[in-house]
């Protein structure tokens, strides 16, 4: 089968669409609304050809044997420039975005493709977005206008994906940052496990290039006093999680417990789960626990006044701006974290501050709050939290693990399941990643299926597909950026939590033990 | 009137017992095509559905929105019982659940239908619009019946394959289910008799039958006309000057021949000045666009603009060439509602130039 694309005969392939002919066979044709996570919309009418004479979208037309296809002629040319012009008229009527939500929606920029929706609907099955309004009032927007805040979305971000025109996104704090940096404050910065191994996309490297060394070069340089790692706040969640978790094999329940590091899961089963509030872990994240012990441990031992240390955390997560402002990661009146900046928002940054991120030399942590264990870098990844508790367990009771990587708590499948023996016992795991996937073994366990411990991340591949990370048209990007870090792990000398030098002095010097008083007004949430 | 024909009750129960095949042969030979403005083969559109998979669901679409255009309203308040038995045997033959989607507007005529469904004994089920143009578009429809927002699907699928709640869906027009009755039982049925929604500057508005091929002046004598300047075909058929064309044959050949659209037969004889008769279509199309496409809804907002600012005496003659250029630009929306739009300015823009360029600096 045959067409004709500007004068040449190419040959397609049943089914295929005349941009999926044009993008395989490198045809410019200009989209907006076209993604390819999404059935074509054929909504901004930008990706028009000439068919036979007529105007058609090239996205959603199938092609047919013989059809004659101009991509660029002067019919197509006037129809696009029309369309590029209606688009910033368009702009021109909206005031500029007001939002204080972590996800904010610049409607000038919006061009109602929709995509938003079908990442909040179909992917996330979460709802909390949809269209209102008719014709030219039609606008995005949450379940009767009342705003994000008060309306089931968590904030996970996923609709920021969908997005190809920057209309819907995370709320801009790197304004915040740059004021901070600019005070005399001593601002500390702590780096999530995941955005090692997706910041590098930020700079046009190949998606899974691990960026560690070139991150806490970069960091520097943008003018941290400290440049430290989220991987030792994610060994200290991993440390209390355990004991939490054993104290509940002990007490006989309550089961399951599920994990707390994920922001948009916790508010989702506050939101629709409430009988099942109890049951989350009562740890804070890695990035919250970090900022409680760097604004007490780390000042009293820097001796610098915790008022004015600066806690910011680099994160693949735009939950995480609701999560620091939460009551319960407060301590004397202080958040633990101040401000929070996704992947994409520090990569920005670093290109708007002129940092030739490619070329830096790398560069270490800095000590002590720069050490982890291999079990903190796979915290990034469906599976990794439940992995890193199973090894931390494992070790408190002096098992042998022949081999310290769980395979079964591995891979992309949305629901997963696995049981392992623990000190004589069968414990039951669950892994959840994608907050449709969550619902669904919500769901299961309502039934009365029984797990000792699941572990729930909103994002669809844990925290490596993030609401804040990179957008990436790769369809291989979760594997790319998993293999990452697992191999982060597989480099390291110390992959269980336990074992974290840092770790051990932290709690024989300061914390005492876990569990204990201090670990429960620094380190939980109740 | 023909459509008013009422037939027999054992006539009706005589249908209900013949094969579906047979019937979907009869109506194919029948030469039926749809009445509300599309004109598909009816028979072929019954044979689509019914050799489709799955449970088959049949349409009667009552969401009459075309401004202007009022003859099914006609048809069920004078001959509903020859609706329903068209719905019953159109379920017949194609072995479908059926429902009927009244135009919001329409709703106080939901009792009475109601009522005759139930002394019929027929299952037949009544879903109410709530007030959208663009619902009377099949795909709309299905979504609006769906609970969703109104907003025309991709074709293909077209929804004879996949229809109301995926399945295949058959959607008729209520004067295109009324004539199914009588054009099994009536040898003398007139494939060419057509209802004209006839308003405007006439001295007694209303619904007219008359055949297809009479001269458009002949149509318009039935209801008494006072002056005439200009014809709409209703507004996505658009506007053409009565004196150029009082002598055009009325039917579907010759219309097509000449680039205009007859549609479900809407004569609204008009005597304004036609940019104010423009900016009032092009407000009813802002208002109803459903938003989804950016032609329809930035383009027909645009063109509303333009109108105004030309209304006023502000217009410039770039204004004018801008209107021209999107008018053109409209005929790139996803629905036939932007398309209808785009078709009805450029007919305005085409026969009534001068008095744009009038009013243009």
């Amino acid at each position: 089968m045959q067409v004709i694309i500007n004068s040449k005969k190419i040959d397609f392939n049943e089914g295929e669409t005349i941009l999926d002919l044009a993008k395989r066979k490198n045809i410019e044709i200009p989209t907006l609304c076209y993604h390819s996570y999404f059935q074509p919309q054929a909504r901004c009418r930008l990706c028009v050809v000439e068919v036979d004479g007529k105007l058609k979208t090239s996205c959603d037309t199938k092609l047919k044997d013989g059809m004659n296809i101009l991509t660029d002629s002067g019919k197509v040319k006037k129809s696009r420039r029309i369309t590029r012009e209606l688009l910033k008229e368009r702009e021109k009527r909206f005031k500029p975005v007001q939002d204080k939500t972590p996800v904010v929606i610049d409607h000038s920029k919006c061009i109602l493709c929709g995509n938003c929706i079908f990442a909040c609907s179909l992917i996330q099955e979460v709802n909390a977005i949809g269209e209102k309004g008719r014709g030219i009032k039609t606008k995005i927007s949450s379940l009767y206008d009342k705003g994000l805040e008060n309306s089931p979305c968590t904030f996970c971000g996923q609709c920021t994906h969908g997005c190809n025109c920057e209309a819907i996104k995370e709320r801009d704090d790197t304004e915040k940052l740059t004021k901070a940096l600019k005070s005399k404050k001593h601002v500390i910065v702590q780096t999530a496990p995941s955005i090692r191994a997706s910041l590098g996309e930020m700079f046009e490297m190949p998606p899974g290039s691990l960026v560690t060394g070139k991150m806490a070069a970069a960091l520097r340089k943008l003018g941290f006093d400290k440049v430290f790692d989220s991987d030792f706040g994610a060994d200290m969640t991993t440390y209390e999680e355990t004991h939490e978790f054993l104290e509940r094999l002990e007490k006989g329940g309550p089961f399951p417990l599920f994990t707390s590091c994920c922001p948009a899961w916790v508010k989702f089963v506050e939101y629709g789960y409430r009988e099942f509030a109890k049951n989350v872990s009562t740890c804070k994240s890695p990035i919250t626990m970090f900022g409680a012990v760097a604004k007490s441990y780390y000042a009293k031992k820097s001796a610098v006044n915790p008022k004015n240390i600066v806690v910011v955390a680099v994160v693949p997560c735009i939950a995480k701006k609701f999560e620091i402002e939460r009551d319960e990661m407060k301590n004397s009146g202080m958040k633990n974290v101040d401000i929070a900046l996704t992947t994409r928002e520090m990569g920005k940054l670093l290109k708007n501050k002129g940092i030739n991120f490619n070329k830096l030399q790398e560069s270490e942590f800095d000590n002590p709050l720069g050490v982890s264990s291999g079990g903190g870098a796979i915290y990034g990844v469906t599976g990794g939290v439940a992995e890193t508790v199973i090894r931390s367990a494992k070790r408190l009771f002096g098992e042998k693990m022949d081999k310290i990587e769980f395979n079964d708590l591995r891979g992309f499948e949305g629901m997963k399941e696995a049981t392992i023996e623990l000190n004589g016992k069968e414990i039951k795991i669950a892994v959840a990643h994608g907050l449709s996937n969550i619902r669904k073994i919500l769901e299961i366990i309502k039934k009365g299926k029984k797990y000792h411990l699941v572990e729930m991340m909103a994002c669809p591949g844990g925290c490596i597909g993030g609401g804040g990370q990179p957008k990436s048209s790769d369809k291989d990007i979760l594997k790319k950026r998993s293999s990452a870090l697992y191999c982060q792990d597989r480099k390291l000398k110390v992959r269980v939590a336990n074992d974290n030098p840092t770790l051990v002095e932290v709690y024989k010097n300061f914390l005492k033990k876990p569990l204990s008083k201090k670990s429960h007004e620094l380190l939980h949430t109740r | 009137m023909q459509i008013l024909t009422k037939i027999k009750e054992k006539d009706f129960e005589s249908i209900m017992k013949m094969r579906p095949n047979k019937i979907i042969e009869r109506v194919k030979e029948s030469g039926l095509a749809g009445r509300g403005g599309a004109g598909f083969p009816t028979g072929m559109k019954w044979e689509l559905t019914r050799k489709a998979e799955g449970q088959k669901f049949l349409i009667c679409n009552a969401d009459e929105g075309e401004p202007g255009t009022f003859k099914d309203k006609f048809i069920i308040e004078n001959n509903l019982e020859t609706l329903l038995q068209g719905i019953a045997i159109g379920s017949h033959a194609l072995e479908a659940k059926c429902l009927i989607y009244l135009r919001g507007e329409y709703s106080y005529l939901k009792p009475k239908i109601e009522k005759m469904i139930k002394k019929m004994k027929l299952n037949v089920k009544i879903v109410t619009g709530a007030g959208a143009y663009i619902c009377g578009e099949e795909t709309s429809l299905i979504e609006s019946v769906e609970g969703k927002r109104a907003v025309p699907r991709s074709r293909p699928p077209y929804p004879t394959v996949e229809g109301l709640w995926k399945r295949p869906t058959c959607i008729n027009n209520v004067e295109t289910l009324t004539n199914v009755p009588i054009l099994l039982k009536d040898k003398n049925w007139n494939n060419n008799l057509r209802l004209f929604s006839i308003s405007g500057n006439v001295k007694k508005p209303g619904v007219y039958e008359l055949p297809l091929g009479l001269e458009l002046k002949e149509i318009l004598s039935v209801s008494e006309p006072e002056e005439i300047r200009a014809v709409c075909l209703g507004y996505s058929g658009g506007i053409i000057p009565f004196d150029k064309f009082k002598n055009l044959k009325v039917d579907y050949k010759t219309f097509s021949e000449k680039s205009l659209m007859l549609g479900s037969c809407t004569l609204i004889a008009l005597n304004e000045g036609i940019v104010k008769i423009a900016k009032n279509i092009a407000e009813f199309f802002v208002h109803e666009s459903c938003g989804k496409c950016l032609p329809c809804r930035e383009g027909g907002f645009k063109i509303l603009e333009l109108l105004k600012k030309i209304e006023n005496g502000k217009g410039t003659k770039k204004d004018l060439k801008e209107l021209k250029e999107l008018s053109e630009y409209m005929d790139i929306s996803f629905c036939a509602l932007g398309v209808g739009y785009g078709f009805s300015m450029r007919s305005a823009l085409k026969y009534f130039g001068k008095e744009f360029e009038e009013k243009c600096r």
